[in-house]
């Protein structure tokens, strides 16, 4: 058993850093609509098969580039894109229509999966888009599969940058995701990747919090030698490790793949509990901040607006807490 | 990355599973007491016999050369058979085995790692508990102790698990002035039948007495009995704490596991498995459980490569969050029936689960360890 990254997957992570300052939505200068930065390093294509022009990389690799994307908010037309577009290939069942949008993310192409929180589509609450764009190809469910949403603007999304993904009101036939083994390993990664995104929110609000709390004096003295304010951060950091563990374990049992339904639950574990830890990690970054804390003048908000967003995508905890229920065979 | 048993980690669990198939006890052990630790130290003996004590020991020292995960599969193998993994001499015989000159070595380890000598650990006094520096019992340097010379140790130790079958105490004494702090604690190794000795079992939450208050007057300790040097007891009591919340946590895991088993069943038993409030608290129980056990996996991987240092602190307010998690959820299902006849002790482990904050430095040092040392907040 060996829980660490090797050499090639620290390199990544710098790399994905690197990146996602490029593709930080929390830098004014940054055009976020120019993808060709994720071509020329090779991370549009790091999930896609080789034959179809990508790196062949595993989940792992996926949820260490989604980490460092969620630290600094790269938008969802990225990270939809290019992390959760690839692993819902294997649902698009018209082979000519999936190596098209396979070569089309490689060269980075946007590529949005369209599904409410419910998992079906059109949602019975409001859906999220993630990583649409006008000019995205967008997949929903349709006959127990992805296919492509011929006519994506009936209805309207709207892309909102204090969220980092497009709330939407698109519409289409009714239909479910299905609970193919295809299904199931598709929400098995986006379980990993979303929990991966929270993990680097928390990671980035956890950090925020304790530098401001060894800069900031009151009553004569830095706030952080206060207790109340130490175990305020030392819970946020239980919070944050803990999360890294169940999130890469989760990625390295999906990527081992010999236990697809064992990967899965931890999958869901992953969601049930990065979704309630991030949120706890970024009410308590805002806490420690005080007043500050609560207006634009801090990112913060920011990582709270995009906490709520990722938590209830796909697979909110309640749902995901359900799904471990179903799996260990209740009822 | 890869959490699957390597082929020595898998033929280790094998040869183990096959051990214990033909030598694990077949019932539980009992729940009075006394019988539950003669049953305990019976078991331990055993499984010294066979091989499986210290087992990420050098072999020099008695250990078989094994690593951190190999210690790990025994005592989740062990524990997924609802026993126990024998006694929990490990954090005591860690200090020894780091601190100890040669000739203590030779002299207790064996019966240490045996079970046929019986420890139990001095720290805490009813004035010290957190403030673990400020203790007060002394040692008083003697002439007339042994034949080179020794101490004479006069105080109150507390909360001493154990310490009613002990054979010897691993006691942290003030040996520098009394406010010397860290700075004057030295570690001896005390027989429990030496004179001056006094050992009264204290009640605890849970009604029963696993641990005693230890009264010591004029008790003489032999130089030899000094374990290193003089005032470096603190950094024993720095090791031993750190070993304390170690890689046998995950023998917890399966415990927890088979506890959230045994809810749904009987939840299931109850006609309550509809209800999807209960379903959703079981469910985050299963999810705890679940991140604490890959957060260990990773824990055990970098202890590999480096000793356990203060984010060992996440780990245990973790398994505290998740055990008390749980046992909450325990007492939710099974309600005033556990206080009145509790036949599955599920009040009892609920009482228990109290000292999870508590013991082995409370949460509240915890927290202070990990925003002091692991995010460098100012003390």
């Amino acid at each position: 058993m060996q829980f660490r990254f090797t050499d090639e997957q620290e390199a990544l992570a710098s790399l994905a850093q690197r990146v996602a300052s490029d593709l930080s939505t929390l830098a004014p200068g940054n055009d976020v609509s120019d993808l060709a930065i994720l071509v020329e390093t090779g991370l549009s294509g790091l999930t896609i098969s080789e034959l179809d022009g990508g790196a062949g990389a595993t989940l792992v690799e996926a949820a260490i580039v989604a980490e460092q994307f969620g630290q600094a908010l790269v938008p969802s037309t990225v990270t939809g894109s290019f992390l959760i577009g690839p692993a819902a290939l294997d649902l698009v069942y018209e082979k000519s229509v999936r190596e098209d949008i396979a070569v089309g993310i490689v060269a980075g192409r946007p590529c949005s999966v369209v599904v409410g929180e419910d998992l079906m589509w059109p949602p019975k609450g409001p859906g999220i888009a993630w990583g649409w764009r006008p000019d995205a190809v967008v997949l929903s469910p349709l006959d127990d599969g992805l296919s492509l949403l011929e006519d994506p603007l009936v209805g309207h999304a709207t892309e909102d940058s204090t969220l980092c993904v497009a709330p939407t009101k698109l519409v289409g036939p009714p239909s479910a995701l299905g609970d193919s083994a295809e299904a199931q390993h598709f929400l098995a990664v986006t379980n990993v990747v979303t929990a991966c995104l929270l993990l680097g929110h928390m990671r980035a609000t956890l950090e925020l919090a304790v530098n401001y709390a060894r800069e900031r004096e009151q009553f004569g003295v830095k706030i952080g030698s206060f207790q109340a304010v130490k175990h305020l951060c030392a819970e946020m950091l239980v919070d944050t490790e803990s999360s890294h563990s169940i999130a890469y374990g989760a990625a390295a049992l999906v990527a081992q793949s010999s236990d697809p339904v064992a990967a899965a639950r931890s999958a869901a574990c992953a969601k049930a509990w990065c979704g309630e830890a991030a949120i706890r990690v970024c009410e308590g970054a805002i806490q420690v901040h005080g007043g500050i804390g609560f207006t634009w003048e801090s990112p913060l908000h920011l990582y709270l607006r995009a906490a709520h967003a990722v938590r209830a995508s796909f697979m909110s905890p309640a749902a995901a807490l359900d799904e471990i229920t179903r799996f260990d065979q209740w009822i | 990355m890869d959490l699957n048993d390597s082929p020595s980690e898998a033929a280790f669990r094998s040869e183990l599973r096959s051990w214990l198939e033909t030598n694990a006890p077949r019932s539980p052990f009992p729940s009075e007491l006394n019988e539950w630790h003669e049953a305990t130290v019976a078991w331990h003996r055993q499984i010294h016999a066979a091989g499986y004590t210290a087992l990420s020991w050098p072999v020099e020292a008695g250990g078989r050369g094994l690593g951190p995960i190999e210690e790990a599969i025994f005592a989740q193998e062990v524990e997924r058979l609802g026993i126990s993994s024998g006694l929990n001499y490990g954090f005591v015989a860690r200090a020894m085995l780091l601190f100890a000159t040669p000739e203590q070595q030779a002299r207790f380890l064996p019966g240490l790692l045996s079970g046929d000598n019986l420890w139990c650990q001095g720290f805490s006094e009813p004035d010290a508990g957190s403030d673990l520096a400020s203790l007060r019992t002394r040692a008083v340097p003697s002439t007339k102790v042994g034949e080179n010379g020794g101490y004479l140790v006069t105080g109150q130790k507390t909360w001493t698990s154990g310490a009613q079958w002990a054979d010897y105490c691993l006691c942290l004494v003030r040996t520098g002035e009394p406010d010397s702090r860290h700075r004057g604690i030295s570690a001896l190794v005390i027989d429990m039948k030496a004179p001056g000795v006094e050992v009264r079992p204290v009640r605890t939450i849970k009604g029963d007495e696993e641990f005693c208050e230890v009264f010591f007057d004029q008790t003489p300790v032999p130089v030899e009995d000094l374990v290193g040097e003089p005032g470096q007891g603190w950094n024993y009591a720095l090791v031993t704490l750190t070993y304390e919340r170690g890689p046998a946590d995950i023998g917890f895991v399966s415990k927890y596991q088979s506890m959230v088993s045994r809810l749904r069943t009987i939840a299931i038993e109850r006609r309550l498995a509809s209800d999807s409030e209960l379903q959703r608290t079981l469910a985050r129980c299963a999810v705890g459980v679940e991140v604490l056990r890959l957060h260990v996996a990773r824990s055990l991987s970098s202890r590999i490569e480096r000793p356990p240092g203060p984010e060992g602190s996440v780990d245990k307010l973790l398994m505290a969050r998740v055990e008390q998690d749980l046992l909450h959820a325990a007492m939710e299902l099974t309600g005033p029936e556990a206080l009145i006849d509790d036949k599955q002790g599920w009040f009892a482990d609920y009482l228990y689960s109290r000292a999870a904050t508590i013991y082995g430095g409370s949460a509240q040092i915890q927290r202070n360890v990990l925003a002091e040392r692991c995010l460098g907040l100012p003390r």
